[in-house]
C-alpha cells in the first residue's frame, strides 16, 4: 500500500511540470487541473513501481499528455462540426487586440501575454505547436499522435507561430 | 535559412526560456482527498494496483492455477465429468428452445412490421433528419453569436 504521506511529497515535486504539461495543451486552467488530478490517481496506484525510479519525469508527461489528446479528440468529435463551419478569416480573427499589453511592457507582462496568446490560439494549432516546441516531438509523431497528415500538422503550426509572432511584435514592437 | 527556419527558431527562442505555469493550491488537496476517497471503498471497488501486496500476489497465485487447470488437466477422465457433460447438454436443450421461441416470435412480428411500421419509416426518418439539420443549423448559428460576443 502507498503512503499518502510520501505519495503527498511526491506529488507536490512534480505537479507544476503535470499542470504545465496539461494546461498548455489545454488552454484552459480548470480542464488542466481535472486531467493533473487524474494523472497523479494512476500514479498514486502504480507508486510502488515508479515512485523511485529515475524515469518518473517523463512517464508523468506521457500520461498528462495522453489524457489531454484524449481529452481534445472527446471534444473535437463533439464540435467538430461547429468548428469546420468557422472559415479561416474566423479562426484568424483572435488577434487579442483588446488583451495587450501596453508597448513597454515588462519581461513579466510579456511572458504572461505569451502564455496568454497561446492559451488563446486554437486547438488546431496550439496542440501541435506545444507538442513541437515544449514537448519535443517532430512533425510526424505529432502527426500520428493526432492522426492528421503531415502537412496539416506542419501547416498548424506554420500559422499558430505566425500569430504569436504578430502578437509579440504588437507588444514589443 | 530560410524563413520558415527563421520563425522556427524565433518561436523556440520566445517559448523555451518560459517558466512552467504554477499548479494550483487546489490541485494537491483534491488529488488527497480523492485518494482517501478511493481508500474508504470496499476492497472490491478498488482497482488491482490498490491492493496490498499479499493480497495482489495471491490473486497472481490463483489467476495462474485457474489458468494452468484449464490448460493442463484433463477434464473429461475427472468424476462427475458426465454429470458436467449432462448440464452442458440441458444447456444445450435450454438455448435451442430459445432459439426456436424467437424465431416463432420474428415471424409473426415481420408482417405486423410490413404491414403497419415499415411504411411510415421513411416518413418518420425524413422527419427526423429535418429535425436534427435544424438543431444543427441553429445550434451552428448560436455559437457563431456566443463566439462574437466573447471574442476579446
Amino acid at each position: 500500500m502507498t503512503d499518502p504521506q510520501k505519495f503527498e511529497v511526491f506529488m507536490r515535486n512534480h505537479q507544476d511540470m503535470v499542470f504545465a504539461t496539461a494546461v498548455r495543451l489545454l488552454g484552459n486552467t480548470a480542464d488542466a487541473e481535472d486531467i493533473a488530478q487524474a494523472v497523479f490517481l494512476k500514479a498514486y496506484e502504480r507508486f510502488a513501481e515508479i515512485g523511485n525510479s529515475p524515469t518518473v519525469g517523463g512517464w508523468l508527461r506521457t500520461v498528462a499528455t495522453n489524457l489531454c489528446l484524449n481529452h481534445l479528440s472527446r471534444y473535437r468529435r463533439r464540435w467538430r462540426l461547429f468548428s469546420e463551419m468557422q472559415t479561416p478569416d474566423e479562426e484568424e480573427a483572435g488577434d487579442y487586440s483588446e488583451s495587450l499589453a501596453a508597448p513597454e511592457a515588462t519581461p513579466v507582462a510579456r511572458r504572461e501575454e505569451l502564455e496568454e496568446a497561446l492559451r488563446q490560439l486554437p486547438n488546431a494549432q496550439r496542440v501541435p505547436l506545444v507538442l513541437f516546441h515544449f514537448e519535443r516531438m517532430s512533425y510526424d509523431e505529432i502527426a500520428s499522435r493526432l492522426r492528421a497528415s503531415v502537412g496539416k500538422v506542419k501547416t498548424d503550426i506554420h500559422r499558430g507561430r505566425l500569430a504569436l509572432k504578430r502578437k509579440l511584435e504588437f507588444v514589443r514592437p | 535559412m530560410n524563413p520558415e527556419q527563421d520563425l522556427e527558431k524565433w518561436t523556440d527562442r520566445e517559448l523555451r526560456p518560459l517558466p512552467a505555469p504554477r499548479a494550483p493550491e487546489t490541485l494537491a488537496p483534491r488529488v488527497m482527498a480523492a485518494i482517501a476517497a478511493r481508500a474508504a471503498l470496499p476492497w472490491y471497488r478498488q482497482t488491482w494496483f490498490e491492493w496490498s501486496r499479499g493480497w495482489q500476489a495471491a490473486s497472481a497465485v490463483v489467476a495462474a492455477s485457474l489458468l494452468a487447470a484449464w490448460v493442463f488437466v484433463p477434464w473429461q477422465t475427472l468424476p462427475g465429468a458426465e454429470s458436467l457433460a449432462d448440464i452442458g447438454g440441458q444447456l444445450n436443450a435450454f438455448l435451442t428452445s430459445a432459439g426456436d421461441a424467437l424465431d416463432r416470435a420474428t415471424r409473426i412480428a415481420l408482417p405486423l412490421w410490413n404491414a403497419l411500421v415499415r411504411q411510415f419509416l421513411i416518413y418518420a426518418t425524413a422527419v427526423a433528419a429535418m429535425l436534427v439539420s435544424a438543431v444543427i443549423a441553429l445550434g451552428g448559428a448560436a455559437r457563431q453569436i456566443i463566439l462574437k460576443e466573447t471574442q476579446p
